[in-house]
């Protein structure tokens, strides 16, 4: 509690610096009085401004607080992850961020506007948490409908549809109709047309659910692959080893509250703690490291391999025999 | 705003929708049922046969865009909110109105398409078995109807008077006259002569009676013998007896007899009876004593060619396609609110009392309801769609024609509703959080 204490409070010096010094390079909608004013850049592509959700019943009485007040930011070329237990509030977030839902209160911007915006949903690509797509179409011509659905003009449509399915691994079962797919390979064409509209923003609602370890793993590299390309990603995921390898920065939320924010660097640096790494030591280096080392020593063992990075190895491995064969 | 490209894109998913759930398994079994049970159709004669042929497609036809416009437009809507398809959907930037739009679009051109194949596999198994088409008439009603007393003395007919009978009785050489405006000049038309005739009293069943028509052009002009045009269904003299010139026998007709190339008696009406600015004079004169007519404004009518059947047909189509528009944006309407078997019900009852919107009229007229139902009835007759407003079977299969008005008319009466649920569905749909 602490922690998200003091990060917002130097998020908040950090923007009156940036309101005193830096034109804003977005006009947000509205003016904000001294109280109100986000905490954060003029830039961002994601900014909440205390949003938060009840869900009512029929007669519009109060029955669940999804969301109370959230105010962040999520900054342009960046991995931004939001975690959380089921039931935290992960989903309200993004479906308010997509303009699926109505704000209870506060605000929500993206790309300075407001979410519903359409020329705001022009600029982002959405995986959902489930693969909701229509079965009785085909890969092709799934990508061609939500294609349309930007207003992309036919080739621009046909070429990326093509790109993106031999991207997501689909090109053998592109004429397939989608009821044939397994939950992974419906997932890697959720991915496609979450590409599309080749979006400044991705928002990806647990991407690598359904997925095996190597399209996980892809997934994980293509996220890198948006990353580099100064896109911005929204990543919510249950794993949080997903997370670490790929996030730049995290929002934990809980019960509907934020519970901490920061980079991911910062949050989990330990301080009080160094490993120290030695490539084939020798007996004798072992034993004056511990004699060194003293009653601070921890643990002295030979580092393990993650179980991610070995099955990955196995398969390529394979992979290779079979095409040698 | 309603982007072309994306109403096509959600028209094409909705028509790909339907084709890969095999629902024209439903329009081609339904083809197949009109080729394989015209041969078989049982009537008193040809023409009797036809009639019931063309009534019989225009039926199948009706019920299976009808059927159609239920199961295509209920499932729509329902299916992407339960299936949570329309999370991915908004997402994107498609506005629920578009969404709605494009959806009935593509409802609305699968039923045209499935009239298109119906009416064509109709139309040519009623040519196969007919060799030829019916012949469809344009016509007009006169403008001005007189009675004319057997002393030749004419009286004007009041405004009031139409759709009332003239009793002609007594002495023979009474009669009425019609006065035709607005004729097209320069060639032949055809007089269209129906009448009802009684005996003198209930136990004497006369339903023949011989009559005279003339005609001449202008109000006021020196009197044509009419002639019996060829294939004119009836009007020659029984058993093959000899009749005068001008002189015709017409036969007994209701008004349930609508049908224009068999119950009317069809005359030549020569270009010379028809003045320079369209007037034309007809006069029937009642040549027996016993018999009496039972003239009316509509007894006769100016036919001329109206042009091809299939297009008659087409036009038809047209306007069966608006009323089946309405049912399916009610079905969306109700779709966006509730489950398939609410919105499959909530069609069928849309359905069923806009075509039973005479019985309120029964009631009202003939049952004296207390005011509070009257009210509740009138209003009932007010809010609903009336299914059996343009009667497009009946009329094709009495060889009438359908003018593109009618088709305006049909559009803008249906799609006044149809706007409106579409309105509420997009209402609904827009308030409902996802």
């Amino acid at each position: 509690m602490a922690l998200t204490e003091a990060t917002a409070t130097d998020v908040g010096i950090c923007a009156a610096a940036l309101l005193l010094h830096h034109a804003p390079s977005i006009q947000y909608q509205r003016n904000y009085d001294a109280h109100d004013c986000p905490p954060m850049t003029d830039a961002a592509v994601i900014k909440t401004v205390n949003l938060s959700k009840v869900y009512g019943d029929f007669w519009g009485r109060p029955r669940v607080r999804a969301l109370s007040p959230l105010t962040l930011d999520v900054q342009p070329g960046e991995v931004f992850g939001l975690l959380g237990p089921n039931g935290s509030g992960k989903t309200t977030t993004i479906k308010l961020l997509l303009g699926l839902i109505r704000a209870s209160g506060g605000d929500a911007f993206v790309f300075g506007r407001d979410p519903g915006d359409e020329a705001v949903k022009r600029r982002v690509g959405y995986l959902p948490e489930e693969t909701y797509l229509y079965k009785f179409l085909n890969a092709d011509e799934t990508l061609r409908f939500f294609g349309q659905l930007f207003k992309l003009p036919a080739s621009v449509v046909t070429q990326r549809s093509a790109e993106l399915i031999e991207l997501v691994g689909l090109g053998h079962a592109r004429k397939r109709r989608l009821g044939e797919y397994s939950k992974g390979m419906a997932r890697r064409l959720g991915l496609a047309q979450a590409l599309i509209n080749d979006p400044d923003l991705v928002v990806l609602d647990e991407p690598t659910s359904g997925l095996d370890p190597i399209g996980s793993a892809e997934v994980k590299d293509l996220i890198v692959r948006l990353k580099n390309q100064g896109k911005t990603v929204l990543l919510c995921s249950h794993l949080l080893a997903d997370v670490e390898s790929v996030c730049d920065r995290i929002a934990i939320l809980h019960q509907g509250v934020l519970r901490e924010l920061g980079r991911v660097d910062d949050l989990l640096r330990d301080d009080q703690r160094v490993t120290v790494e030695l490539d084939r030591p020798s007996a004798d280096t072992v034993a004056a490291v511990r004699a060194a080392a003293g009653a601070s020593l921890v643990q002295v063992a030979p580092p393990r391999e993650r179980l991610e990075a070995h099955f990955r190895r196995i398969i390529s491995r394979s992979d290779a025999a079979d095409a040698q064969r | 705003m309603l982007s072309p490209l994306q109403l096509r894109a959600l028209a094409h998913v909705t028509l790909i929708e339907a084709w890969r759930q095999r629902l024209w398994l439903v329009i081609a079994l339904a083809a197949a049922g009109l080729v394989l049970a015209a041969p078989n159709l049982a009537a008193i004669d040809q023409s009797a046969k036809l009639k019931l042929a063309v009534v019989a497609v225009g039926a199948v036809t009706g019920f299976v865009v009808v059927l159609l416009a239920l199961l295509v437009g209920a499932g729509q809507l329902r299916r992407d909110l339960d299936s949570r398809f329309a999370i991915t959907l908004f997402s994107k930037p498609i506005g629920r109105l578009a969404y709605v739009f494009g959806r009935w679009l593509g409802v609305l051109i699968g039923l045209f398409a499935a009239t298109v194949v119906l009416a064509a596999a109709g139309t040519a198994v009623i040519a196969w078995q007919f060799h030829g088409l019916p012949a469809i008439r344009s016509t007009v009603a006169p403008a001005q109807w007189q009675a004319l007393s057997a002393l030749g003395e004419v009286t004007p007919s009041p405004e009031e008077a139409r759709g009332k009978y003239l009793s002609a009785n007594g002495a023979p050489g009474n009669g009425s006259r019609w006065v035709f405006t607005g004729l097209p000049t320069g060639r032949d038309l055809e007089l269209l002569v129906k009448v009802r005739i009684n005996g003198p009293d209930m136990m004497e069943q006369t339903r023949a009676c011989m009559v005279e028509l003339t005609a001449w052009a202008g109000v006021s002009g020196s009197p044509r013998q009419l002639e019996l045009a060829p294939g004119s269904p009836y009007g020659g003299a029984p058993h093959n007896r000899e009749l005068p010139p001008g002189r015709l026998f017409l036969i007994d007709r209701d008004e349930s007899h609508r049908d224009l190339g068999v119950d009317y008696c069809r005359l030549r009406l020569p270009s010379s009876s028809v003045s320079e600015n369209g007037v034309s004079t007809v006069q029937l004169v009642r040549l027996e004593q016993s018999p009496i007519l039972l003239l009316s404004a509509d007894s006769t009518l100016v036919a001329r060619d109206g042009g091809s059947y299939v297009l008659n047909l087409v036009r038809g189509g047209l306007i069966s396609l608006a009323a089946a528009g309405l049912l399916a944006a009610f079905t969306l309407l109700l779709s966006a609110a509730s489950n398939l078997g609410v919105t499959l019900l909530g069609g069928l009852t849309l359905y069923f009392a806009g075509n039973a919107l005479w019985t309120v009229d029964d009631s009202l007229t003939y049952e004296h309801p207390s005011q509070a139902i009257a009210r509740l009835l009138s209003l009932a007759k007010l809010a609903l769609p009336d299914f059996d407003r343009f009667t497009v079977s009946t009329q094709i299969a009495a060889g009438h024609v359908i003018g593109w008005n009618e088709v305006g008319a049909a559009w803008g009466y249906y799609g006044i509703y149809t706007l409106l649920f579409l309105g509420i569905a997009w209402f609904a749909l827009a308030r409902k959080e996802l």
